[in-house]
């Protein structure tokens, strides 16, 4: 069957350039379709042809030639170009790439002299007396460059200037000084007397204007520069129909005066950087279409501090008012991330304020999110304020961290109506990690509990948990599918519960999973049928002394062990021990074996002690005459751990496994697992 | 229109299949093409996909029927196929290269992206040569040409220590 070239090359999309490579190599019509996929995306750090080494014996003038050979033999292919260094950009210019759709342009590790063996070439294109009007040095802020660096910068401009049709253009932030890339600027002057934003000169604000205006298509743009603080102020009128754009660098516009026009096709606003909370509602005010907003942290910061809201002289972030909900009801604001929240967390119910809208925020799902909260009446109130969310990642106050400010006395009391009002129409959350939180059993717990029906992952690190909880966890979550946590103390039926209780259960993993041989025995029937994965330290099963074992041992080797014959009551005692020991053991085994999909589990012999560990001497043998081959009804079992220590693991067990799952011991002991194939 | 009215189809050889509206509006072709002319009451037909492949492809646009992200679900390149489209992807070769095209000729982007992922990683981390075993592809280049194009695209620089 012949697939049609629009069809292969939409294969080709999901290719790196390695497998893109071995498909051009397949066959002449392969070749047609995907040589220009090889060549329709250019970065120097993914691409094969790229690549040179110091071992290289071809020198750096003929491997620059290359480059440049390539790139003009394929200049109609290419649509995609990642610059980040000089070489490529040469290239780039001498071959006269028009075609480009994205650009993304990297100084970072630009250098002023390296690669530069053909210095008068670069001479030539960088320094053209037609490019002095249309990229005039004096649009650059002089100062700030070292050598000849103002003239890559004039490069990269030039590039952008001969793509008109870009859509997506990035000038990635460069956070080293030294060959930081400025637009002329005078620094502007805040009432109060404090320097704060910078201001375009006339010239490079019209060699900005003269760059922009040709890029008729551009959807994403990241400029930098000194640029993006004028651009911002100016989207509407630039760029109607921008979709992205993303705020690299200083963001001192001043709330109050600033005018943001409103731009109606904006989705998604990113800053890299610090934005105070009165900036972040005049930008929501002024992007009502806005579906991604950004923040790296929210924060009334020093160099901020002339723009606080309030006028007081608390510079802690306060978003009061009404306005706020009423400004964000009409907003369509899909995902808010907020880097770092921790800031404002003294003040959650107020600056939440500006999430309480319920018809906004399905998702808060990105894992840099996170929000303080000290008790459960923080957390049913962060559930209050994100009434959509689906993933929730809630850190707690880690006691043992210095964070003094955090300690002040703090009114956390709710407004009665709180767990009313949230209705189970909103139990949206599917997703929940919690961090540092203590899970200690309360009603209000239990509340925000019974407000997650369908819960079906949960991660807990750094909780205390004790097993009431975890019999909580069983009778509220009944979709629960992942769960994964830790103990300190045993609680074997508790644990038990989780896996009688919570009929979707595939994986319960973590540390310090104890649990008593008897209770496994003698649990109802565990519901999980769907169980993949699971952590248990079983214990409390009778294993024989040192002693006994020898002197079994000794009863083996002269054979009165399979005619159990006992000369002593010692050895009639270890006898009877081992018989003891062996049916527990295989009960247990028939208890696992029952979960056919079982692939993972960690049969540890530690159990976690306090602070430390302790070795668990009354734990499962492992052994087949114990009862290990009630397992082989598994039959997707991909790894076992387990503990050298004081299983009693022999060859026997070791063949077995590798007959019946095809596993084997790894070489540090300790686990059966896949062997990669050689 | 009501969401619960239902579209008749016929496949190429002829078998017809009756789905609900929103199913069919899955497919961009379909959902243009009902919207321009209306619900004519008449079988919409589909020369170029055969009944099993049809089959297939409701099977799929059905399980995605409450998807709200369906538009979006695969943009993300390198994110994880799920389990059920995995799983819905465990068909021969022949048959995969059909709803590709189905779904290509149908316009339904997220099963086009499935297939073409599911493939891609077919050919992931292999060689050359490999690929053609595969695709059953035989290699019509000349040594000359092959050598050439592994120069011009790669390896011939790729010294990498």
């Amino acid at each position: 069957m012949i697939v049609p070239p629009e069809v292969l090359g939409h294969i080709g999309a999901y290719l790196d350039n390695l497998a893109l490579f071995s498909c051009a190599l397949v066959n002449r019509y392969w070749n047609e379709v995907f040589e220009p996929c090889l060549w329709s995306s250019v970065d120097s750090n993914h691409t094969p042809w790229f690549w040179t080494s110091a071992k290289s014996t071809i020198s750096m003038a003929e491997h620059q030639q290359r480059v440049s050979t390539s790139l003009q033999r394929h200049r109609q292919h290419i649509r995609d170009l990642k610059v980040r260094d000089e070489m490529l950009l040469l290239a780039a210019l001498e071959a006269n790439i028009t075609g480009l759709v994205s650009l993304y342009l990297d100084p970072t590790y630009f250098k002023s002299t390296m690669y530069f063996h053909s210095a008068r070439k670069a001479e030539l294109l960088l320094v053209s007396e037609d490019w002095d009007e249309l990229i005039p040095q004096a649009a650059f802020d002089g100062t700030y460059y070292a050598d000849r660096s103002i003239d890559y910068t004039r490069a990269l401009w030039r590039l952008v200037y001969m793509n008109p049709g870009l859509r997506r253009l990035v000038f990635q932030r460069v956070e080293r000084m030294s060959i930081t890339f400025f637009l002329m600027a005078h620094p502007s002057v805040a009432p109060n007397g404090a320097v704060t934003s910078s201001v375009l000169t006339p010239t490079s604000q019209s060699f900005l204007l003269n760059m922009l205006a040709r890029l008729r298509s551009i959807r994403h743009l990241q400029v930098g520069q000194r640029a993006d603080e004028y651009l911002f102020c100016n989207l509407n009128t630039l760029f109607p129909s921008l979709d992205s754009f993303v705020h690299s660098d200083m963001v001192d516009f001043n709330p109050r005066t600033v005018r943001l026009d409103p731009h109606r096709n904006l989705r998604s606003l990113k800053f890299l950087c610090t934005i105070s909370p009165g900036q972040l509602r005049a930008v929501v005010v002024a992007f009502p279409e806005l579906e991604e907003l950004s923040v790296r942290r929210l924060l009334d910061n020093h160099h901020l501090v002339h723009y606080v809201d309030s006028p007081s002289s608390n510079s802690e972030t306060v978003l009061t008012g009404p306005q706020w909900a009423d400004d964000l009801v009409h907003s369509s604001l899909m995902r808010l991330a907020i880097d770092d929240m921790s800031f404002v967390s003294l003040k959650l119910s107020s600056s939440c304020g500006l999430l309480r809208s319920r018809t906004i925020y399905p998702y808060v799902t990105k894992s840099g999110t996170y929000i303080r909260v000290r008790c459960a009446m923080d957390l049913g109130r962060v559930l209050y304020v994100f009434p959509s969310a689906l993933s929730l990642q809630i850190w707690g106050i880690n006691n043992s961290s210095q964070i003094g400010h955090l300690q002040d006395d703090v009114d956390w009391k709710c407004p009665p109506p709180f767990f009313e009002t949230w209705g189970r129409d909103h139990a949206m959350v599917k997703d929940l990690a919690f961090v540092y939180v203590d899970l200690s059993p309360s009603a209000e717990m239990n509340a925000v509990y019974a407000q997650m029906p369908l819960l079906t992952r949960m991660k807990l690190k750094h909780c205390s948990l004790d097993g009431t909880t975890l019999t909580t966890f069983s009778r509220y979550f009944k979709n629960l599918e992942y769960i994964e946590f830790n103990l300190n103390e045993p609680y074997s039926k508790e644990l038990l519960d989780l896996l009688v209780g919570c009929p979707k259960l595939k994986c319960c993993v973590g540390k310090g999973h104890v649990v008593m041989a008897d209770d496994i025995v003698d649990s109802p029937e565990w519901t999980c049928r769907e169980l993949e994965r699971l952590d248990i330290v079983v214990v409390g099963v009778p294993r024989l002394t040192e002693q006994q074992e020898e002197l079994l041992d000794r009863m083996q080797d002269q054979g009165r062990l399979e005619l159990v014959q006992a000369t002593t009551t010692e050895e009639q005692e270890a006898l009877d021990r081992r018989r003891e020991s062996y049916a527990i053991q295989r009960k247990v085994y028939q208890r696992l074996g029952r979960h056919k999909k079982l692939h993972g589990c960690y049969l540890g012999a530690w159990r976690s002690h306090g602070s430390g560990y302790e070795r668990v001497e009354d734990c499962l043998e492992l052994t087949l005459a114990s009862g290990l081959d009630e397992l082989s009804v598994l039959e997707n079992m991909k790894f076992m751990s387990f503990t050298e220590l004081n299983h009693r693991i022999g060859e026997a067990e070791d063949l077995w496994v590798k007959e019946r799952w095809n596993l084997a011991r790894s070489p540090g002991g300790g686990i059966w697992h896949r062997r990669a194939s050689p | 229109m009501s969401a619960h009215s239902q579209i008749l189809l016929t496949s190429s050889e002829g078998t017809e299949f009756i789905i609900d509206r929103d199913i069919a509006d899955k497919s961009m072709l379909l959902k243009c093409m009902l919207e321009d002319i209306g619900e004519i009451g008449q079988a919409v037909p589909l020369p170029n996909v055969s009944g099993p492949i049809l089959t297939k492809v409701i099977e799929y646009c059905t399980h995605h029927r409450d998807d709200p992200n369906f538009l979006s679900a695969n943009d993300d390149v390198a994110a994880e196929i799920d389990e059920w489209d995995l799983e819905y992807c465990k068909v021969d070769q022949g048959t995969l290269y059909e709803l590709i095209l189905a779904a290509n000729y149908l316009d339904i982007k997220p099963l086009m992206d499935l297939t073409c992922k599911t493939v891609a990683n077919m050919i992931k981390a292999k060689s050359p040569e490999e690929i053609r075993k595969t695709f059953n592809i035989t290699n019509d280049f000349t040594p000359e040409e092959e050598d050439q194009v592994r120069r011009e695209n790669g390896k011939g620089s790729r010294r990498l220590s």
